[in-house]
């Protein structure tokens, strides 16, 4: 069905663009203006759209809308397209709502900014692409998208450009995200290998019908829709943050925090799995490809955990707890729950950002510290920024009737009660998962409590001057944190577990994505009661633990903890030095091939060979054919004396090649002169035979016939009258 | 009366001999042009070249009874009274310039 | 066709060593004014050979403008030049130079022996040998009247057949003339012809300025014409 699906991400393309050109001629006010009602417009399209449009159309493949022919080559015909189905309307929403949110909160936080215009510019500008890349139609402008979420990440986290260390960050996530992208690439290509179509609609179909081309056997004893998706699945780790390229995400700190929390907690890291939900009947060809992708998301979880406990930077063990909410999303898709990865992909939007907007408040009135050494006690300072802070951290807790409780459960009670892996004997991954993602929800309750404990709880320990400016966050600031946190609270509601109590319709989210990512997995009631109990008591736990060790402070045991395994802190604290071992593994390797191609190339070809060998050249051949110009006049004229002698001798050689040819049989001769001459009549000719110095004929076709045996030789003479010159021809004939 | 001489039948020498004074002539001047040092000389080695010229023109004015060739040497003669001129300014011209004749001193268009 | 006569013969002779002899010793010469003074000697041997050649008109000339003005000219610099006595031959690059003269002479010399034979009888006197144009090159000389090589004769073929390299000729000299002015221009002189020529130009700038975009020429002219008109 069409619709005017353009105007959602074109909306705010038009107010990047506006605000990048003229963002400077206009008064700040306005900047802000126009971009919040360029996001503002294109989230009342959305909503228009998923509201009112959507709903008619769900069952015909969704709303449509196609812009123009974009590639046409042979036969290969990619159009630039929109398409708005169950699950793309719901990301929209998220992206434009909190996308406005953010915006808002922005004009408060950003309000002392000189760069304020470029800021929106970026801001909208990233809006728009990640709206391209959830409406792609196919996988080209999907990548379009992809493409340009990165950009405006490095954009925005490299925002404050003049410091090194920002402008390092952003090209690291870009970097990153890079690496990943090709395994995108690679995963495109082979799909169109596969399918001949790179339109989503069009493989999803093939893979929900099974196409024998994706069942192929590809490499290494595995299918092509596996090799397809663990391609796919490389880029989610560069765009989602995952091992082993989660690297940019802690560094993307460096950016303002709405980036942070728009960007690196709702929208763009989201990306992968959206992705692999949308191509969810892909995956279902391949559970090997799975089991890797919810083992990898797992392992994330627990790993980014461990280095959360040890980090001191407010933001970064927000980073690392986002690093760790998208690997229980991608264990989510990875053990088939697809709308559960999904489900909790919209409850993190809302907490985390509103985690990040509460950081943002926090560091705002702590005069843009971070350290959460010099916090604590800020529960009496900034009452709103508090409130806002302890819904959103017991929804990411998954303590029970907040978001972040059911949707986290969803995912463990799945990733036990999954069977996609039985049909290829791993049916280990389930539980193996499950457990790793337990022990990942205790650690984060542990940590995100610390965070807790130490920022708001006890006493303050900052500096005197920094105490006395702490002030809570403008309205602009606040009202968003307020919308994000009621989200926080509420949105758990669209996801309720109904089939625990036989009314599965009661789950909302499921049964409005089911006809794009199947049917919601049916977990036994009584694992999932347990489960459910089991996580509420490691949350409760957690958050204990949490409260006994950094309750106003860091407690002693803390202390003894830290004397008594050094090593093994300090190696937390270091985030467990993964940097350091990509520095060794691949940047030395890389910067060495470089500066060796650069010596070679360079250097030596380029400047030496290429650049100064010509000019040697030249200057050599010059500085000898200088030694020909010696200045002195009698030189040139022996020049001149010589070259005429040359001419002279050249031009009296005879033109005609005068040539005596002899031909003998026996004793008989025939001899003619003169082939080659210009016939002249005038020509006399006389021809000795016997070499008896008499003249024997004198014609110039003469013959012979000799008596003795000997050796003889023919002498002719050639006379010109005109020049009265004489030329001798011999030759020699010996007869038997 | 003396004996009046007739103009016109005076030599009946061969002209071989004329073509090989004119030859030695010119082999003499090129000996003084490329030879010698002092740029006077060499101008003076440009005439007589010029002059073997002239004689070679004369004695074949001679041979075949046609005085076109005195003409020439008519203008040869006042082309080399013009080159004369000109050499020498130039030659001056030179001797003001370093203070000598000598032409192995006059390297300037070196190079 | 008449034999040469001994006095002929000698008289040829005595001319040839003396040109020959005068004109080695004028390339020989350190002293600049004895190579001038031989170089003399030897225009005057060739004039004696050109009157012998029935040239006479020629021989005048030889020795009048030869011997007579441009080696009064060489004269003239010698004095202003005042050297003598330098080393005669110059060693540097002798092999090229040597080569030169050694090449010159065999070039020469090829190309005079081919004429030489050319012209030469093909055996015996008397025998003609060749094309009848070359008969008459043959060392024994045709028959000529009174008026080769006289002033008569020669001025008609200066005027009439040869009128064009004549008046060329008389342009050449002007050439010469102009051109060994300027070259022997001291460097005030230089300065002072260059500041009178800027002078010409400023003034015919004023009168007739040569903008690209102003008046033509035929209106510059009107108009000066007519203003000029009223004095």
């Amino acid at each position: 069905m069409e619709h005017n699906l353009r105007l959602i991400p074109l909306l705010p393309f038009l107010g990047a663009v506006t605000l990048f050109f003229f963002g400077r001629a206009i008064p700040r006010a306005w900047a802000s203006r126009i971009a919040i009602l360029a996001i503002g417009g294109a989230a009342l399209v959305a909503m228009d759209a998923f509201f009112s449009a959507l709903p008619e159309a769900a069952h015909a493949g969704g709303l449509h809308d196609k812009v123009m022919l974009w590639i046409a080559s042979g036969d290969l015909k990619i159009d630039l397209a929109f398409r708005m189905d169950q699950l793309s309307g719901v990301m929209c929403f998220i992206i434009t709502f909190i996308g406005t949110l953010i915006h808002i909160y922005s004009v408060g936080y950003m309000s002392h900014e000189e760069d304020y215009a470029r800021f929106f510019s970026y801001l909208n500008l990233f809006c728009a692409a990640m709206l391209v890349l959830v409406l792609g139609d196919s996988l080209p402008v999907m990548f379009v998208g992809w493409e340009g979420v990165g950009l405006c990440s490095y954009l925005l986290i490299g925002f404050w450009y003049k410091d090194n260390a920002n402008a390092s960050a952003g090209k690291k996530a870009f970097i990153t995200n890079r690496v990943g992208d090709f395994g995108f690439l690679l995963g495109t290509f082979l799909l169109f290998s596969a399918t001949g179509t790179v339109n989503l609609a069009e493989i999803v179909s093939a893979a929900s019908g099974s196409d024998p081309a994706l069942l192929q056997p590809f490499m290494g004893n595995q299918t092509l829709a596996f090799w397809a998706c663990v391609f796919l699945f490389i880029g989610a780790t560069g765009k989602s943050a995952q091992l082993p390229l989660y690297i940019w995400l802690p560094d993307a700190m460096a950016g303002p925090t709405p980036v942070s929390a728009l960007i690196h907690a709702a929208t763009m890291v989201t990306a992968g799995v959206y992705m692999i939900a949308r191509l969810s009947p892909l995956y279902s060809l391949a559970p090997a490809a799975m089991a890797l992708v919810a083992i990898v998301g797992a392992l994330t979880a627990v790993f980014a955990a461990i280095i959360g406990f040890a980090q001191n930077d407010f933001k970064k063990v927000l980073a690392y707890s986002t690093v760790s909410q998208l690997g229980f999303m991608f264990a989510a898709v990875g053990v088939g729950a697809f709308g559960t990865g999904v489900f909790h992909l919209g409850t993190h939007a809302f907490f985390k950002a509103g985690l990040f907007l509460c950081a943002g408040s926090v560091m705002h009135a702590m005069s843009n510290i971070g350290d959460i050494r010099k916090m604590g006690g800020l529960k009496h300072h900034l009452p709103w920024t508090h409130g806002v802070f302890l819904v959103c951290w017991l929804a990411i807790c998954g303590v029970p009737v907040f978001s972040g409780f059911f949707s986290k459960d969803a995912i463990v009670a799945s990733a036990f009660g999954t069977h996609i892996f039985d049909a290829i004997g791993m049916a280990w991954v389930g539980p193996f998962v499950g457990v790793m993602l337990l022990v990942a929800a205790l650690g984060t309750a542990f940590y995100m409590s610390r965070l807790y404990y130490l920022v708001f709880s006890g006493e303050c320990r900052a500096d005197h001057d920094v105490q006395h400016h702490i002030h809570e966050s403008p309205v602009e600031m606040v009202g968003p944190l307020v919308v994000l946190a009621g989200g926080a609270a509420i949105v758990g509601f669209f996801g309720l577990p109904g089939a625990l109590f036989g009314k599965p319709e009661l789950n909302l989210l499921a049964h409005w994505l089911e006809p794009v990512v199947g049917p919601e997995m049916h977990i036994p009631h009584g694992l999932e009661i347990g489960l459910m109990a089991g996580s509420t008591a490691l949350a409760l736990a957690g958050i204990f633990a949490a409260r006994t060790l950094f309750r106003g402070g860091w407690q002693p045991p803390v202390e003894n903890f830290v004397n008594a395994v050094p090593g093994f802190v300090n190696l937390v604290r270091d985030k467990f030095r993964v940097d350091e071992l990509y520095a060794f593994l691949i940047y030395r390797p890389v910067s060495w091939l470089a500066r060796g191609l650069f010596a070679v190339v360079d250097r030596f070809i380029i400047d030496t060979l290429l650049v100064h060998g010509p000019a040697k050249v030249v200057d050599t051949a010059g500085r000898v054919a200088r030694v020909f110009q010696s200045g002195e006049v009698q030189r040139y004229v022996a020049a001149f004396a010589i070259g005429i002698a040359a001419i002279v001798y050249l031009a009296s050689r005879p033109a005609t090649h005068s040539e005596l040819k002899v031909t003998q049989v026996a004793r008989h001769v025939t001899i003619e002169a003169g082939i080659g001459e210009a016939a002249s009549a005038a020509l006399k000719y006389e021809v000795d035979f016997d070499s008896d110095g008499q003249i024997d004929r004198k014609t110039d076709k003469a013959e012979w016939t000799y008596e003795g045996s000997g050796t003889y030789t023919i002498t002719v003479n050639v006379l010109d009258p005109r020049w009265n010159t004489t030329r001798t021809l011999k030759k020699e004939v010996r007869v038997d | 009366m003396p004996p009046t001489l007739t103009p016109g039948d005076t030599t009946k020498m061969p002209t071989t001999y004329y073509l090989l004074l004119s030859f030695a002539l010119f082999v003499v001047g090129t000996a003084g042009v490329l030879l010698r040092r002092n740029a006077l000389i060499v101008l003076m080695g440009i005439e007589l070249q010029l002059n073997a010229g002239n004689l070679a023109f004369v004695a074949f004015s001679r041979a075949i009874g046609n005085d076109s060739g005195q003409v020439f040497t008519f203008f040869i003669i006042a082309l080399a009274a013009a080159e004369a001129a000109v050499g020498l300014a130039i030659l001056v011209g030179l001797y003001r310039q370093q203070q000598t004749v000598n032409l192995d001193e006059a390297r300037l268009m070196r190079g | 066709m008449q034999a040469t006569s001994f006095a002929q013969s000698l008289v040829f002779l005595t001319l040839a060593v003396m040109t020959i002899g005068l004109a080695v010793f004028t390339i020989t010469r350190t002293n600049p004014v004895a190579a001038v003074m031989s170089l003399v000697g030897t225009f005057v041997g060739l004039a004696g050979i050109y009157a012998s050649l029935s040239a006479h008109f020629l021989a005048i000339m030889q020795m009048a403008v030869y011997a007579g003005a441009i080696m009064v000219l060489f004269i003239f610099v010698v004095m202003i030049l005042n050297r003598d006595d330098v080393a005669p031959i110059s060693w540097r690059g002798i092999a090229s130079r040597s080569i030169g003269v050694v090449a010159t002479a065999w070039a020469f010399a090829f190309v005079t022996l081919i004429v030489v034979r050319a012209v030469s009888p093909a055996g015996a006197p008397g025998k003609v040998a060749g094309s009848p144009e070359i008969a008459k090159l043959l060392g024994l000389p045709p028959e000529i009247d009174a008026s080769f090589g006289s002033v008569k004769s020669i001025g008609h073929g200066l005027f009439t057949e040869y009128v064009f390299p004549f008046e060329a000729i008389s342009v050449l000299l002007l050439v010469a003339i102009v051109g060994g002015l300027v070259v022997s221009r001291s460097a005030k002189q230089e300065q002072h012809a260059e500041s009178v020529a800027e002078r010409d130009k400023a003034m015919r700038e004023q009168i007739r300025p040569s903008s690209i975009l102003g008046e033509t020429a035929d209106e510059a002219d009107a108009a000066h014409s007519h203003a000029g008109g009223h004095h």
